[in-house]
C-alpha cells in the first residue's frame, strides 16, 4: 500500500515538473521527487536482508534531497531569482504531452515486460516516464539550469527503473554512479557560471557561435 | 603486472604536476611517463602477450590491450606535442604556470579513465569510466574562457551526459535479462557471457538499441554526433588528439563489449546490422559537411565521424575480414589523425585563424609541418600506401566476399567524395603562394618527435604489420567473432 502510495507520488512529482513555471519551483518539485525515491528505497530496504538498499537511500538523502538541490538553488540565487525557464513549450502543453506519453509508456511496457508482477511493471513505467520527462525538460526549456535538472529527473529515472526490475543495481556500482552524478552537476553548475560571467545570460538557445 | 604498472605511472603522472613549479618540468615528466608507459605496453604484447584477468575487478584480453596499445601510442605523442604547445601558450600569456599545472593533471586523470574503461570487467564500473573522461576532458575542451570554448563544452558535457543516461538503461536492462534468465547477480562481462543461453532476446535487442544510441553519442556515430565537431575545433590541439583518436575509440569499445554479448545471445545479424547502418550514415553526413567545411579543425573533426563510420561499417559488415579490418583502422585512424590534429593545430596557431580560406602556402612558411599535412591528407584519404588505405581495403573485401555489394559500393562512393574534398581542400591551403609579412619557422623538437613517431607508424603500417600486432589483432578478431577457444 505504501509503495503504491510513493509510486503514484513520483508520477505526481513528473506532472509538477511539467507544469512549473520557475526555477525555483522546478529545483523544488525536483526535491519532493528525490525525497519520494528515498522513501521508497527505504520501504524495498525493510524487506530485504542486507544493509545496502540502506545505504542507498542515506546517499540519495545527502546528495540528491541535501546537497545538490541546495547547490542549484544557490546557483539560482546568485543568477536569476524567481526568473521563468524560457518555455519553448508552454507549461500546460507540457503537461498534455507528458501524460499522452506516459499513456503510450504504460502500453509499451506491458508488451515489454509482461512477466513481471503487476507492481514492478508500475514502477517500471513511471521510471520509463520519468526518463522521458527529464528528457523533455532538456529540450524544451531553454535555461541551463533547467537542463541541468532535466538530466538530475533522467537520472532518477534510471534509478529507479534498476530497482524496480532487477532489485537495484550491484552497492558498488551505485555508489559510483552517485559519484560520477555529483562530479557532473558541480562541473555543469561551474560552466552555468563561466556562461553566465561571458555571455551575461544562461539561455542555451542564445548559444549559436558554433555552426556547420 | 605491467598493466598495473602503466596504471600506477598514470596515475602519478596526474599528482606530480602539483608538486612543481615550471610547465617545462611538467611537460618533461609527463612525457618520460607516457613513453615509459608506452614501452611497457609494447613490452606486455610483444613478449608477453595479452594476460587475461588480472584480479575480480580488471581484465586485460587480447581486445583490451589492442585498445590500450592505441591508447598508449597517442597519449605518447599527445604529450611530445603537448610539451610544446604549452610553452607556447605560457609564452603568450594565453596560459598561466597554475593554467598549466591543471593542464598536465587532467590530462593524466583524462586518459587514467580511458585505460580503465579497456580494463574494468563489470559494465556498470565501465559507464562510469565512460562517464568520467566526459568531466575531465570538459574542462580541457573548455579550457580557454572564450565564448565558443565555452558553448563547445556545454554542448559536450549536456549532449554525451544524455547519451549516456541512455547507455545506463541499457546496461541495467543487460543485467536485468541476466537476472530474470538465471537468477545471476553480476554485471561482468565474462560472467554474463557464460549465461547468454538463458537470455530473454526481445530485452538483449531493447538493451543493445539502448547502448548503441548510448555510447554512440559519445563515440561520434551520426546523427548523434552535433558535440563533437564543436568540441574537437575548440579544444586544446593535444586534446582534440585525444578526443578525436582515442576517446571515441573507447566508446567504441564499450558498444564491442555489448555486441559480444548481444551476439551470443540473439545471433550475430541483428547488432551487425544495427551498427552497419549507423556506420553507414556517419560516412554520408561526414562526406556532406566535409565538402563544404571551412574551418581546418572541423573539418577534421567530421572526418573523425567518418572514420569511426567506417569502423562501425566494419564491425557490422563482421565475419574475420570485416572485424579485423575494423580493429586495424581503429588503431590508423588513430595515429594520422593525430598527426593532422598536431599539424592543423601548428598551422592555425602560426596563421592566428581556423579559417582555410585565410591560410596559404602552409609547405613554404613550415616546411616540416606542411610536409606531415601532405602526407597525412593523402594517408587520411587512403591513398597506398599508408595504413588506412590497408585496413579500408580489408573491410571492402569483407564487404565483397559476403557479397554485400550495395555496402561496398556505398562505402566507396563516401569515401572517394571525402578524398575528393579533402584533396580539394588542403592543395590551396598547403601550395598557394604563402603571405608576404609571414617568415617560415621551425618546429619544437618534441614536437618533431610526436610527428615522427605517428608518421613512422603511419607508413609502416601500410606496409606490413609486425607479427606482434597481428597475433593481437587476430586474437580480439576471434573474442569478437565469438571463435575465441574454437
Amino acid at each position: 500500500m505504501l509503495n503504491h502510495v510513493l509510486a503514484v507520488a513520483l508520477l505526481f512529482s513528473v506532472f509538477l515538473m511539467a507544469g512549473s513555471k520557475r526555477l525555483g519551483a522546478l529545483i523544488r518539485a525536483f526535491r519532493m521527487q528525490s525525497l519520494t525515491l528515498a522513501l521508497l528505497t527505504a520501504s524495498f530496504a525493510r524487506h530485504s536482508a542486507g544493509w545496502e538498499l540502506w545505504g542507498i537511500t542515506i546517499m540519495i538523502l545527502a546528495v540528491k534531497v541535501w546537497l545538490i538541490p541546495l547547490y542549484l538553488e544557490k546557483i539560482t540565487a546568485e543568477m536569476s531569482p524567481g526568473e521563468n525557464m524560457g518555455h519553448v513549450i508552454n507549461p500546460p502543453m507540457s503537461v498534455m504531452i507528458v501524460t499522452l506519453f506516459g499513456w503510450l509508456i504504460f502500453c509499451f511496457s506491458d508488451s515489454v515486460i509482461g512477466t513481471l508482477s503487476a507492481d514492478a511493471k508500475l514502477n517500471f513505467s513511471i521510471a520509463l516516464l520519468m526518463v522521458f520527462a527529464g528528457f523533455f525538460l532538456m529540450v524544451f526549456r531553454l535555461k541551463a539550469l533547467a537542463q541541468i535538472t532535466g538530466l538530475l529527473v533522467m537520472e532518477n529515472g534510471v534509478f529507479m527503473l534498476a530497482s524496480s526490475i532487477s532489485g537495484g543495481m550491484p552497492f558498488i556500482v551505485e555508489i559510483a554512479v552517485f559519484f560520477d552524478l555529483f562530479v557532473l552537476v558541480a562541473v555543469a553548475g561551474i560552466f552555468v557560471y563561466r556562461i553566465k560571467g561571458l555571455f551575461t545570460h544562461i539561455d542555451v538557445s542564445r548559444l549559436t557561435r558554433l555552426k556547420g | 603486472m605491467l598493466i598495473y604498472l602503466i596504471l600506477l605511472i598514470n596515475a602519478c603522472c596526474a599528482v606530480l604536476p602539483w608538486l612543481m613549479r615550471r610547465h617545462q618540468t611538467m611537460g618533461a615528466i609527463n612525457i618520460a611517463g607516457h613513453l615509459a608507459a608506452f614501452a611497457l605496453v609494447l613490452v606486455q604484447a610483444t613478449v608477453f602477450g595479452a594476460p587475461g584477468p588480472l584480479d575480480s575487478f580488471l581484465c586485460a584480453d587480447a581486445l583490451s590491450l589492442f585498445f590500450i596499445f592505441t591508447i598508449a601510442v597517442v597519449n605518447l605523442a599527445a604529450a611530445l606535442y603537448s610539451k610544446g604547445y604549452i610553452a607556447g601558450e605560457t609564452s603568450e600569456g594565453l596560459i598561466s604556470e597554475k593554467g598549466a599545472r591543471l593542464y598536465y593533471s587532467l590530462f593524466n586523470i583524462f586518459t587514467l579513465s580511458m585505460f580503465f574503461v579497456t580494463l574494468v570487467k563489470n559494465l556498470g564500473l565501465m559507464w562510469v569510466c565512460v562517464e568520467m573522461t566526459t568531466l575531465a576532458s570538459a574542462f580541457l575542451v573548455g579550457f580557454h574562457t572564450t565564448k565558443k570554448a565555452i558553448e563547445a563544452a556545454w554542448k559536450y558535457v549536456i549532449i554525451c551526459s544524455v547519451g549516456l543516461v541512455l547507455a545506463l538503461i541499457g546496461v541495467i536492462l543487460f543485467y536485468y535479462a541476466l537476472n530474470a534468465g538465471t537468477g545471476a547477480e553480476t554485471f561482468n562481462w565474462d560472467d554474463m557471457l557464460l549465461y547468454t543461453g538463458n537470455f530473454d532476446p526481445r530485452i538483449v535487442k531493447i538493451a543493445f538499441i539502448f547502448v548503441l544510441v548510448g555510447y554512440g553519442t559519445k563515440a561520434g556515430l551520426a546523427p548523434m554526433h552535433n558535440w563533437l565537431p564543436d568540441a574537437h575545433s575548440q579544444a586544446l590541439t593535444p586534446i582534440s588528439a585525444l578526443l578525436s583518436c582515442v576517446l571515441l575509440k573507447t566508446s567504441a569499445y564499450a558498444i564491442l563489449r555489448f555486441m559480444i554479448i548481444t551476439n551470443a545471445a540473439v545471433g550475430a545479424s541483428y547488432a551487425g546490422n544495427l551498427t552497419l547502418l549507423f556506420g553507414m550514415v556517419s560516412l554520408g553526413v561526414s562526406a556532406a559537411f566535409i565538402l563544404v567545411q571551412k574551418d581546418i579543425k572541423r573539418l577534421l573533426a567530421y572526418s573523425s565521424v567518418e572514420h569511426i563510420g567506417v569502423v562501425c561499417v566494419g564491425i557490422g559488415v563482421g565475419g574475420a575480414a570485416g572485424t579485423f579490418g575494423a580493429l586495424y583502422h581503429i588503431f590508423n585512424h588513430a595515429v594520422t589523425k593525430a598527426l593532422m590534429f598536431f599539424a592543423a593545430g601548428s598551422v592555425a596557431k602560426k596563421y592566428r585563424t581556423h579559417n582555410m580560406r585565410n591560410i596559404r602556402g602552409v609547405i613554404a612558411v613550415m616546411p616540416f609541418t606542411g610536409t606531415c599535412l601532405l602526407f597525412g591528407v593523402f594517408a587520411l584519404g587512403g591513398l597506398p600506401p599508408f595504413s588506412i588505405f590497408m585496413s579500408e581495403l580489408t573491410i571492402l573485401s569483407g564487404a565483397f566476399t559476403q557479397g554485400r555489394y550495395l555496402v561496398a559500393g556505398l562505402f566507396m562512393f563516401f569515401l572517394a567524395v571525402i578524398f575528393g574534398a579533402l584533396v580539394l581542400h588542403f592543395s590551396s591551403l598547403l601550395f598557394e603562394k604563402k603571405p608576404k609579412e609571414m617568415p617560415a619557422e621551425s618546429e619544437p623538437l618534441a614536437a618533431k618527435a610526436a610527428f615522427l613517431l605517428l608518421g613512422v607508424f603511419m607508413l609502416a603500417l601500410g606496409l606490413g604489420i609486425p607479427a606482434f600486432m597481428e597475433r593481437l589483432l587476430r586474437a580480439a578478431v576471434n573474442i569478437l567473432t565469438g571463435t575465441a577457444g574454437a
